[in-house]
């Protein structure tokens, strides 16, 4: 098949990718569009003929707030694999106008396997964001009107807890369990409404270079206890030794303990009594990371990830592997591929611990995500889970 | 007993709850008076009249908001100086920012902090 096959290809078909509800543009191998049907030129505002012959690139500009479309049309122009591009972009549409819209772009190769081009599916998302903003504003709503009387509990309970002569030992103790249940609902509240200002981007973060070695064990100390209580080993960086001596990374330092307390306390929580917590870092290049991940079904978009990274820090850039491994319960098979969506919480990790709503691991993707790294884990049920951060060295 | 030796505490809050709360709490506090004031007109006029040590001032009230009660009383003379603490049940970054860019001393979210750590912050503001 050569070139003017592709056009006769997708003639043959026009009539069928004509009704596809969806827009759809074909590309030849050097990027140029040979075809559009009617929704791809509703969703561009470009009339057909003034699309026909243009480079991709020309038609699809983005306006994005983190990630450009380059490498996305690089992509395309490889024909090695389907690429998807579009999330926290929008289109400049050919009239100006912005639109939320996904690409998906997926390789064609004749019978021998030669690549001549591209399809590419292209969904206006506009109204699946209206209805996700409709989601948004009732959880953000549902939890302010949540907090204010959850407020008006806790403190009415302070005073009633307070006065010890004033409550017999009974009433005392069914006191405090409320007490419990509303300091409870109080941080159930509080990550509802982180996760909807993340979602809709208003968290905010300050990125400085930072020591993970010295954040780390800071962070830990708010763990020791419960470490101790549950007898539990906890090693830092055994492959360090005594030296911190570990390049910097470029996060918000805030931020950055929240996902380690998530972690640790996860860690520590889902761990066996008398087990083991270890934190190890080392530097990797991407190359070492995509030997690590390879075999891990879990982990998707690593290569694009590392290749927008190299782009973008140069092609000499490190990367920093911080990994969090716990002897503990592990995660059931069927339910790994769920771990980081919001509210979710393994069956296992329920009957340890019926508190905690499921959110930790959720918001600590997303910030991991939104400060420019990467999170994964391997886990295996009754031995335990390991957690793998990355993150460009400076 | 001497009126004037009280530290005297505004609350402008529209939540009775919240207000009846603050005063059992105040009632355990030596040297502490408190005067409820359930929305921004009220508010401002005693806080003119009455003159008090600190003021906690709630976000979300009727008509006017927190916001703009604030602003009015680091504009005015007799109030300029009057520590203010915002306990409110928003914790957003922005509302929190707004709050101490607006001239407030600290900011507080309803129920995240115990109602001990509440008066801590008020002694220290005093």
């Amino acid at each position: 098949m050569n070139q003017f096959n592709l056009r006769q290809e997708v003639k043959k078909m026009v009539m069928i990718l004509s009704g596809i509800p969806d827009g759809i543009a074909v590309v030849d191998k050097e990027g140029r569009i040979i075809f559009s049907n009617p929704t791809a030129e509703v969703i561009t505002a470009y009339l057909g003929a003034d699309i026909l012959g243009k480079k991709i690139d020309q038609v699809f500009k983005f306006q994005c707030e983190k990630n450009d479309s380059d490498v996305f049309f690089v992509e395309i122009l490889k024909g090695e694999k389907a690429v998807r591009f579009g999330e926290n972009c929008r289109l400049i549409r050919n009239d100006g106008q912005l639109v939320p819209l996904e690409m998906i772009a997926s390789p064609i190769y004749d019978e021998v396997g030669d690549f001549h081009g591209s399809l590419i599916a292209l969904r206006d998302l506009t109204e699946e964001q209206k209805i996700k903003n409709r989601q948004r504003e009732f959880l953000s709503f549902v939890s302010h009107q949540l907090r204010l009387p959850l407020g008006s509990f806790r403190w009415g309970i302070e005073i009633m807890l307070s006065d010890k002569k004033k409550l017999d030992p009974v009433h005392r103790e069914l006191m405090e369990d409320l007490y419990n249940v509303v300091i409870r609902l109080v941080a159930f509240v509080h990550d509802l409404l982180e996760i909807s200002r993340l979602e809709e981007g208003r968290i905010e973060l300050k990125p400085s270079p930072v020591n993970i070695v010295k954040i780390i064990k800071e962070t830990f100390e708010e763990f020791k206890n419960l470490a101790t209580g549950f007898n539990i080993k906890v090693s830092f960086f055994p492959s360090l030794g005594k030296s911190d001596n570990l390049p910097n990374i470029f996060v918000d330092p805030d931020r950055f303990k929240d996902i380690f307390r998530n972690l640790i306390s996860n860690g520590l929580t889902f761990n066996t009594i008398g087990g083991s917590l270890i934190i190890e870092a080392k530097q990797a290049t991407s190359e070492e990371i995509l030997k690590l991940t390879r075999h891990n079904n879990l982990v998707q978009g690593m290569e694009q990830y590392l290749e927008s990274v190299l782009k973008k820090n140069g092609q000499d850039t490190k990367f920093l592997i911080l990994s969090i491994a716990d002897a503990g319960l592990g995660i059931p098979k069927n339910e790994q591929p769920k771990i980081f969506s919001s509210f979710f919480r393994a069956r296992n990790a329920i009957e340890k611990s019926t508190s905690g709503s499921g959110s930790g691991l959720y918001f600590t993707k997303a910030i991991v995500e939104n400060s420019g790294g990467r999170i994964f884990f391997e886990s295996e049920e009754n031995k335990g889970t390991t957690f793998y951060l990355i993150f460009p060295t400076l | 007993m001497v009126k004037n030796k009280f530290k005297k505490i505004l609350v402008i809050d529209d939540d009775l709850l919240i207000t009846k709360i603050l005063e059992l709490r105040i009632l355990k506090e030596r040297g502490f008076d408190i005067i409820v004031a359930a929305d921004a007109s009220e508010g401002f006029r005693k806080a003119i009249d009455e003159k008090p040590d600190v003021i906690i001032l709630d976000i979300l009230l009727p008509k006017k908001d927190g916001f703009d009660i604030l602003s009015k009383l680091k504009s005015e003379p007799a109030t300029r100086n009057t520590p203010i603490i915002i306990s409110s049940a928003i914790g957003d970054e922005e509302y929190i920012k707004k709050g101490l860019a607006l001239g407030a001393k600290t900011y507080v979210v309803k129920g995240k902090i115990s109602l001990d750590a509440l008066f801590d912050q008020i002694k220290n503001v005093l």
